[in-house]
């Protein structure tokens, strides 16, 4: 009985929208209904994501389980400010996807993984980029990728849709490594141009000038 | 910069584009990061590129997940309370998180000699008075003890190991049991509600209990023996140097899993719960060995 704590302050029966950093902090104290209901808020994000990704709905999921599963165990590793919880999450599912996929394909380089690895250890965080500031429409994000040049377009798919790492994009189109890139790297330049976003003289630099 | 082989902050530009779309080969993935922890220059163009690779996510279509992932979710993260896999254990002071598959639970007479901290203060608990004592020696085979270090050693379990139910692929009982944690969650979820992961000795028997506001008990468990004849289960309360309280009696078939619902004396945190297979209904004081225990804690803590 000495255990008795106080309860935060939340009023019983208040059906407040609750925040999803607030929702966060119960993962990261064990707290099964904050899960619940972050995955509720997600899920149908998260499994879009994953079988997407991976094409196929068992596998996506297994990865939307262990992306949150991941998020479960390691919600005490989130950095306020680096992106918003929806971001944070919603780029574990999307690497792990990759990771699921990479896994799948029999010619794989990764190295080969020991029996009973698959257990979704305290998972390693992905690197997560910030969101862009204001709320971009998705119809926008949609045709600005519909307006790229076909070769660009498909690079970004391969690479971020696809799970190829760069060697392999350059094996599947038959291209040099630095086509490859430059590829990629026009594709996301002209993309922050269509929505109307800034797009710093460095990222125009080499093979991306005019 | 401060490592020897590193990128420099030309290549490290260069890659930067499959970086942020997570698409280089593993070691150059490495070798960036390790460039970034080590460069003065902030590398802005990164965070240019990366929330452009981040808004793609949103041109994808959403998709409704089978219902069946919710509660194989919610099971396994509950497993993973038992397992002492997440990192909240780690404030109740157990020392090292206990990876799969690695021989944890043979570990058990060690752990139970270094009682954490939630073990001691259930043992303390319970041993403080005579109540408990007394109905314990009244048992078939039970020391005056035997009752509390059984509790003990049971609830130690719950933070050094268990299973993981959602790879294992018996999934009948697996979807039994995951229903029954959906339902048991949702009980978790009203106000006042107190939870406890109850384990056996060896984690081969886990489980999830919660105890409403009114004291209604929802208990679901995994991995019971089958009982046979007039055999039962009983599930206990015991609350601070009170008498274990009957709960309920329960029968399990075949597939070792059983959801049921009581009514427990108390709903505060620190109550342990726990499981004995009694020779027939209504049994008074509880036949060691204990079959699986934990103690009660509040969710919202």
């Amino acid at each position: 009985m000495s255990d008795a704590r106080l309860e935060p302050a939340v009023a019983p029966g208040t059906p407040a929208v609750v925040g999803d950093e607030e929702l966060l902090a119960g993962l990261a104290a064990g707290r099964l209904e904050a899960l619940d209901a972050l995955y509720e808020r997600y899920k149908t994000m998260a499994y879009g994501i994953a079988r997407r990704i991976t094409g196929d709905d068992s596998l996506a999921e297994d990865v939307v389980q262990e992306a949150f599963l991941g998020a479960w165990r390691s919600a005490d590793r989130y950095v306020t400010g680096r992106g918003s919880v929806k971001t944070w999450l919603l780029a574990i599912v999307h690497h792990r996807a990759i990771d699921a996929v990479r896994r799948r394909r029999p010619a794989s380089e990764l190295p080969e993984e020991a029996e009973g690895m698959r257990t979704p250890e305290p998972l390693t965080l992905p690197d997560v980029w910030g969101e862009v500031s204001g709320r971009l429409d998705a119809t926008a994000v949609q045709s600005a990728l519909a307006a790229l040049p076909a070769l660009q377009r498909q690079a970004l798919e391969l690479a971020y849709f696809g799970g190829l790492t760069q060697t392999e994009m350059a094996a599947r189109l038959d291209v040099p490594l630095g086509t490859v890139k430059s590829r990629v790297r026009l594709a996301l330049v002209s993309m922050r141009r269509e929505l109307g976003l800034s797009v710093s003289p460095g990222l125009d630099a080499g093979e991306a000038s005019p | 910069m401060t490592t020897p082989r590193t990128l420099t902050c030309d290549e490290m530009r260069d890659l930067a584009p499959l970086f942020v779309l997570d698409a280089l080969e593993p070691a150059e993935m490495t070798a960036v990061r390790e460039h970034l922890a080590g460069c003065a220059d902030a590398h802005l163009e990164l965070l240019e590129l990366g929330e452009t690779g981040t808004a793609l996510l949103d041109t994808i279509e959403p998709a409704e997940p089978p219902a069946r992932l919710r509660s194989s979710l919610l099971a396994a993260a509950a497993d993973d309370l038992a397992a002492g896999r997440h990192p909240s254990a780690a404030t109740t002071a157990r020392p090292t998180p206990v990876r799969e598959g690695s021989p944890a639970v043979a570990a058990v007479p060690p752990a139970v000699a270094a009682v954490p901290p939630a073990v001691a203060a259930a043992t303390a608990a319970a041993a403080s008075p005579s109540n408990v004592i007394d109905l314990a020696a009244r048992t078939r085979r039970g020391s005056r003890l035997g009752w509390l270090v059984a509790v003990a050693a049971a609830v130690a379990v719950l933070l050094i190991g268990g299973s993981n139910l959602a790879l294992r692929h018996d999934l009948d009982a697996a979807e039994a049991y995951r229903d029954g944690v959906t339902r048991a969650l949702d009980l978790a979820a009203k106000p006042g509600s107190v939870t406890a992961l109850l384990t056996s000795g060896d984690g081969t028997v886990s489980g999830f209990a919660v105890v409403g506001a009114d004291g209604t008990v929802r208990i679901t468990m995994k991995g019971l023996a089958p009982t046979t004849g007039s055999q039962v289960y009983t599930a206990w309360a015991i609350e601070g140097d009170a008498a274990p309280v009957a709960m309920n009696d329960f029968t399990v078939g075949a597939d070792g899993v059983v959801s049921v619902t009581g009514t427990s004396p108390t709903s505060a945190p620190g109550a342990t719960l726990a499981l004995t297979l009694e020779p027939g209904p209504g049994a008074a004081t509880p036949t060691l060995p204990v079959v699986a225990a934990g103690v009660t804690r509040d969710p919202a803590g």
